[in-house]
């Protein structure tokens, strides 16, 4: 289990995270979303101790006493290897950087560029493959040393739909050994299907924490889902509507308090060709976007 | 420690096979002997075969003393290389002259010819006249031959027996004695200057080279973010140590190579110019005026953030590291100077000034053990500098720090 305790960190005139906790158990995938400079790239940096936190602890298994850089795996928002050298090499490296045999290395890059159909690929260099094989020789170099944890960092930006898969099914299988995965995304529709736990943070500060469904079940309403034809901006002049958040030939509606869904559908129905009127929980996006504004206020 | 030498091993091994690092290893001191060993290569090139050089003479005539004095120049083959030929017409007019000299230039019956004219007793007109550009090693060569000849001709005008003269005025060479507590030692000033030269430029040079590769690769990791995936695996500490270790040999094994290269292609003749007197010394402060400038280097570089930051950056500290060779007239000058002595205690001069100082003087323990006390401090001090630089530099992007936030990264604990 990896526990974060009032985690605390400033930098010049600026509170980056702000007394963050949470706990991960064996076999969750923990979402760490937010909006851009929430604090989600500096929560990371404590967690693999690149930075030093003001204040705040960080247990692994209820223990300070571990090396945090050999038992984690890390997958970079922003992609990059050494362009020149042989994809082996820098397997190798970074496998070995973490403290692993070189024979051990070796055979798990074998593994896994077997199972990513890239077994011919070892010996040539880094910028003779795709931007797609590139990127997936990055997930593997995360995997290489078979961390304890994961931290992967919007893992699927990028990547076309078959990659995608390819990539949720690795994800799977570390999660299936019993292991931890942090998930840092903006993408809430993955975070929704990957997440067994989220944390959502805003300026430094947690918003919302705990595991999706109860973080679902406690925000307690539900939202409106109306499909039609000719939905508009006009939608935004409801007074029984908080926000709406429209689509092509949908919108999810966030309803204030007190509403009559009688009355809502017979006034939708005055104005526009409904097809579809649905009360359900909320989506994590609307609950993403209504709490960062909340959260704002 | 195993993380550093990790990474260290790294860099050695991906740098080791840049192209830039080959050419300058291999290449460049071929280059650097050749152009040093080609002026000696032609002097000492022989003549192939006998050039018919003419002459004419007006007022004067000293041909046979000019062709005897020429003669010491031989073909291959035992042959003399020049022999002169007399030219004259009827009249000796000066344009029946010229137009007779291009005729025979022209058959190739002559490769050249000299004009010589008396005009007083002590005033010559000496011409070369000749079609295609002379070598410079004839003329220099038909210069002395002449000048020996005219010299002679005065010196009987006054009755004065030249070989005489010779004999009275030859010079001297003053040969130098080092006085030390080994006793006396045979000491051959061009040799341990230019022994000493050489060390020095070879550290700069090096160090040049392996810091541009150096910050290249810390801007490149920078660039391609992969520097966030090595800090998931190793420290900051571990990972500039690894750096220094990895440019520390390379920067090594380059000069280790040069070396083999020029023992090798000129051996004992090339130590024959070079002479170092204390050999030790001057190793221990190459090593550790390397390491120095190495880590202050990593710091520095660190905080490029692209491929032309890196350029001006490198620039600079090009210029930091030729310092010592702008100084070292100062200290070939005059190597008790106060000012080499004061540059001495000064880190980013201390390596260079010290190799100088103790191959061309006698310089006291004391004065070795705090210097060498000064650089060890030195690295320590700028390996710390470089730490806190490196530590937060290699974690931003987008621009380059301004000296007051470097400042603050200084401060920050």
């Amino acid at each position: 289990m990896l526990k974060v305790i009032n985690l605390h960190k400033e930098f010049t005139n600026v509170v980056a995270v702000d007394n963050l906790s949470f706990e991960i158990n064996e076999g969750e995938i923990f979402g760490l979303l937010g909006p851009n400079g929430a604090g989600k790239t500096t929560t990371i940096r404590c967690l693999l101790n690149i930075i030093q936190p003001d204040r705040g602890e960080i247990l692994f298994n209820g223990s300070k006493e571990y090396d945090i850089k050999n038992i984690v795996g890390y997958l970079p928002e922003e992609r990059g290897l050494y362009t020149k050298s042989r994809i082996i090499d820098v397997l190798l490296y970074l496998g070995e950087l973490k403290g692993r045999s070189r024979s051990f290395v070796k055979e798990r890059a074998t593994y896994y560029l077997k199972k990513l159909g890239m077994e011919d690929t070892g010996n040539r260099k880094v910028n003779e493959l795709s931007k797609g094989n590139q990127q997936k020789i990055q997930i593997i170099s995360a995997l290489i040393s078979d961390p304890q944890i994961l931290i992967l960092d919007e893992p699927f930006s990028g990547l076309d739909p078959i990659n995608q898969e390819l990539v949720r099914n690795l994800i799977l299988e570390f999660i299936n050994e019993g292991k931890i995965i942090i998930l840092s995304t903006h993408q809430m529709e993955l975070a929704e299907k990957l997440c067994n736990k989220i944390s959502l943070i805003n300026k430094g500060k947690q918003i919302l924490y705990g595991p999706l469904n109860e973080i679902k079940q406690k925000f307690g309403r539900l939202n409106l889902y109306i499909k039609g034809k000719n939905l508009d901006e006009g939608l935004k002049n409801f007074s029984e509507f908080e926000t709406v958040d429209l689509y092509e030939n949908y919108a999810e509606i966030f309803l204030k308090d007190h509403f009559n869904s009688k009355e809502v559908l017979q006034k939708l129905l005055m104005k526009y060709e409904i097809t579809s009127f649905e009360l359900k929980e909320p989506s994590l996006h609307s609950i993403f976007v209504m709490s960062v504004k909340q959260s704002g206020k | 420690m195993r993380k550093a030498i990790q990474v260290a091993k790294w860099e050695y091994l991906e740098r080791i096979k840049n192209k830039s690092y080959i050419f300058m290893t291999f290449i460049f001191p071929l280059f650097i002997f050749g152009l040093a060993l080609l002026p000696a290569l032609l002097e000492n090139e022989e003549d192939v075969s006998t050039k018919v050089i003419g002459i004419f003479e007006k007022n004067i005539s000293v041909y046979t003393e000019i062709e005897k004095s020429l003669l010491e120049y031989k073909t291959r083959d035992g042959q003399p290389t020049y022999i002169l030929r007399k030219i004259s017409t009827d009249d000796n007019d000066i344009n029946k002259v010229t137009e007779l000299g291009s005729k025979l230039i022209k058959e190739k019956a002559i490769e050249g010819y000299i004009y010589l004219e008396k005009v007083s007793t002590d005033s010559f007109i000496v011409e070369y006249y000749t079609e295609k550009f002379a070598a410079l090693k004839d003329i220099a060569r038909f210069e002395k031959a002449i000048n020996h000849v005219l010299t002679n001709e005065r010196l009987k005008l006054v009755n004065l027996d030249p070989e005489k003269i010779k004999e009275l005025t030859k010079s001297i060479s003053l040969k130098l004695v080092k006085l030390s507590e080994k006793g006396k030692e045979k000491f051959e000033t061009e040799k341990v200057f230019l022994g000493t030269f050489f060390f020095i430029m070879f550290l700069m040079i090096s160090l040049i080279m392996s810091a541009g590769l150096l910050v290249r690769s810390v801007v490149e990791e920078k660039s391609n973010r992969i520097i966030e995936i090595l800090l998931s695996s190793c420290s900051t500490n571990e990972l500039m140590a690894g750096k220094i270790f990895g440019l520390s040999a390379l920067g090594l094994t380059q000069i280790f190579v040069w070396i083999v290269i020029a023992i090798s292609a000129g051996g004992p003749v090339i130590l024959n110019y070079i002479q170092l007197q204390d050999f030790g010394f001057s190793l221990i402060y190459f090593v550790l005026g390397y390491i120095f400038y190495a880590s202050l280097f990593i710091g520095i570089g660190s905080i490029a953030t692209n491929e032309q930051e890196s350029q001006s950056i490198m620039s600079i500290l090009s210029m930091l590291v030729m310092l010592p060779i702008f100084l070292s007239s100062i200290i070939f000058q005059n190597p008790e100077s106060k000012l080499g002595m004061y540059l001495s205690y000064f880190p980013l001069t201390t390596a260079s000034m010290m190799t100088m100082r103790i191959n061309l003087i006698e310089v006291s323990l004391v004065e070795k053990s705090v210097t060498l006390l000064i650089l060890i401090l030195s690295i320590f001090g700028s390996i710390w500098f470089s730490g806190k630089i490196f530590r937060v530099a290699i974690l931003s992007y987008g621009k380059i720090p301004n000296i007051s936030e470097i400042i603050n990264w200084l401060k920050s604990k």
